[in-house]
């Protein structure tokens, strides 16, 4: 009885269905996806290296909280404005007369803010940001996971009398002047290195490192000057931004980082963090935000010709 | 008046009803004729049933040869559901060896999608691929990912289905933070590609194809195959009438 059931399922002779069905799989694979295929081929032949899978190991938390507590960095939300003021987030740039609106491929870019840098360095402990000039951000929503998809210009000269008007830009988000709110920002696991797919943590201990600092939660619309990044995809963002700098690829979720790259990378400061912003029209991918970085070498001498701008989304 | 026996058979009594003179309505006075005669085609039906019942094979060989039923409540439709899903292959199997190529091949795929849907969900089951308890804010839900072994530690994880703004927003957490709504995705430049223009190193935003393939998970991909499948085969059945590549049992002869 048992054959029987099996030469009617799995049957002993040609199976005409299954063999239609393999030959259109594989002419699909292989003619429209044939890098999809490749790396199939590889992954069910086992071809490919696969990460031994690794114990869970309890970790010191009270290490894990002091570590945070030394690695915090003071942080400057930007909230609405209740004072006039230069600082401000959309709207068009009151830039220089001699500096010139930055284009991309002949289409001027989206303005996307403002900083006074002396405004800044009057509430916060971000020493490594000049103290004088003005910052202003553009964005190019056609550069997205390159380098310069937020570019900046640094200027110590005066504002110009008049506000200069978009021409032919991408977008133009409506304004918000903006004040700073000095805060303490908390490195993520990330920044710690901690993986929680290998080290045993709760939910309570994930609280009580959040609770070291006071910015707002994660989730919560956040621009910022300075502090650590509010992550909304794990990444090893210090050595995205020195693969960007080195016009290297992406480095892949599962690349082993050289210790020369590693060290080089760890130079990276967050100088902005930008959030989509329903009440400012702003959304990046989906609600995504855009991070600007640069060496704290090249803040100190007002180089900002040499950031690299993240961006990631949900 | 003799005794009326449920279910016995009044062998002196008329074959035959009057039912069809009283236009299907109800008897006004007892007729325990007619009575006995509806006894007795209830009786038959019941020997009838009982002899496909035997007819059937026994043991493995019951379950390939199941007997045609129809589903009268949520248990029955479901084993149903469940048998017909099973059963596809082996049907689009001998649709193609009747000659019947391209029916067999819509149907084979559309078994092969059911198959991948149910074992998706199976799949999820038993891996425990939804969030119960705790936050579900994405920073959290993030984390769990990592930890169920969704996702690995660098990997971009993209919503797929229900964004997370937009009209997503209005959709609570629980729901959209979950796997059935996530792709792990294999790069972070494929993450960009889904959403924006972007040309580094030379390529391109994905094309509407392109952002399906790498920007819903498998089982969304299966169901649609699943229901692209079902309807190809109810148009087909509509225009050409419904083909059976295993005919119904033939009804028991009475003697």
């Amino acid at each position: 009885m048992i054959d029987d059931a099996l030469s009617k399922w799995a049957g002993v002779r040609f199976d005409d269905l299954l063999a239609y069905g393999f030959v259109g799989l594989a002419l699909l694979l292989g003619l429209g996806f044939p890098r999809q295929l490749r790396r199939s081929l590889r992954r069910w032949f086992r071809d490919e290296p696969q990460p031994e899978p690794m114990a869970k190991s309890a970790v010191d938390m009270r290490a894990v909280l002091m570590r945070a507590k030394r690695l915090a960095r003071p942080t400057l939300l930007l909230i609405p404005a209740t004072e006039p003021g230069f600082s401000k987030l959309g709207g068009d740039p009151d830039l220089p007369p001699d500096v010139t609106w930055p284009q991309n491929v002949g289409r001027a870019r989206t303005f996307l803010c403002q900083i006074d840098l002396a405004a800044v360095a009057a509430q916060s402990c971000i020493v490594w940001l000049p103290s004088e000039g003005r910052l202003y951000a553009f964005y190019d929503s056609d550069r997205h996971g390159m380098a310069d998809v937020v570019s900046l210009i640094y200027s110590v000269a005066a504002p110009g009398d008049q506000v200069r008007k978009t021409n032919g830009a991408q977008q133009r988000f409506p304004e918000r002047r903006v004040a700073f709110a000095p805060l303490t920002s908390v490195p993520s696991l990330d920044w710690l290195g901690l993986d929680v797919s290998t080290v045993d943590l709760d939910e309570e201990a994930f609280l009580s490192l959040e609770a070291i600092g006071n910015a707002p939660s994660p989730d919560d619309v956040q621009h910022r000057i300075g502090g650590y990044p509010n992550e909304i995809q794990p990444e090893r963002m210090w050595l995205s931004c020195e693969h960007l700098a080195r016009g290297l690829p992406n480095p892949s979720w599962s690349e082993e980082v050289s210790p020369e790259l590693e060290r080089a990378a760890k130079t990276w400061r967050l100088l902005l963090q930008i959030d989509s912003d329903p009440g400012l029209k702003m959304n990046f991918g989906d609600g995504g935000r855009l991070y600007v970085f640069i060496r704290e070498r090249h803040a100190r001498r007002g180089d900002f010709n040499k950031t690299v701008a993240l961006w990631q989304t949900y | 008046m003799r005794p009326r026996v449920p279910g016995a058979v009044n062998r002196r009594c008329r074959l035959g009803s009057d039912t069809f003179e009283r236009g299907g309505q109800p008897r006004s006075v007892l007729d325990s004729d007619a009575e006995a005669y509806e006894a007795m085609v209830r009786l038959h039906r019941e020997t009838l049933a009982r002899r496909a019942v035997e007819a059937q094979p026994k043991g493995l060989g019951a379950i390939a040869e199941p007997i045609p039923h129809v589903p009268d409540g949520p248990v029955d439709a479901i084993a149903a559901g469940l048998a017909h899903i099973f059963n596809g292959p082996r049907e689009a199997r001998k649709e193609v060896e009747q000659g019947y190529v391209i029916r067999g091949l819509v149907d084979g795929a559309t078994a092969a999608a059911d198959l991948e849907v149910g074992g998706s969900a199976a799949n999820g089951v038993r891996k425990g691929y939804f969030k119960l308890g705790g936050s579900h804010a994405w920073r959290d839900a993030r984390k769990w990912l990592g930890k169920i072994g969704f996702a690995e530690k660098f990997q971009h994880v993209h919503h797929a289905l229900v964004p997370n703004r937009g009209w997503g927003k209005a959709v609570p957490d629980f729901i959209k933070n979950q796997p059935w709504n996530l792709k792990a995705m294999e790069s972070s430049l494929d993450h960009v590609r889904i959403h924006s223009n972007s040309r580094q190193f030379g390529l391109p935003q994905f094309n509407s194809l392109g952002q399906y393939w790498h920007g819903t998970p498998t089982w969304w991909k299966a169901a649609n195959a699943s229901a692209a499948g079902h309807s190809v085969q109810a148009v087909v059945d509509g225009l050409f009438g419904r083909y059976e590549a295993t005919p119904p049992d033939p009804q028991p002869q009475t003697k």
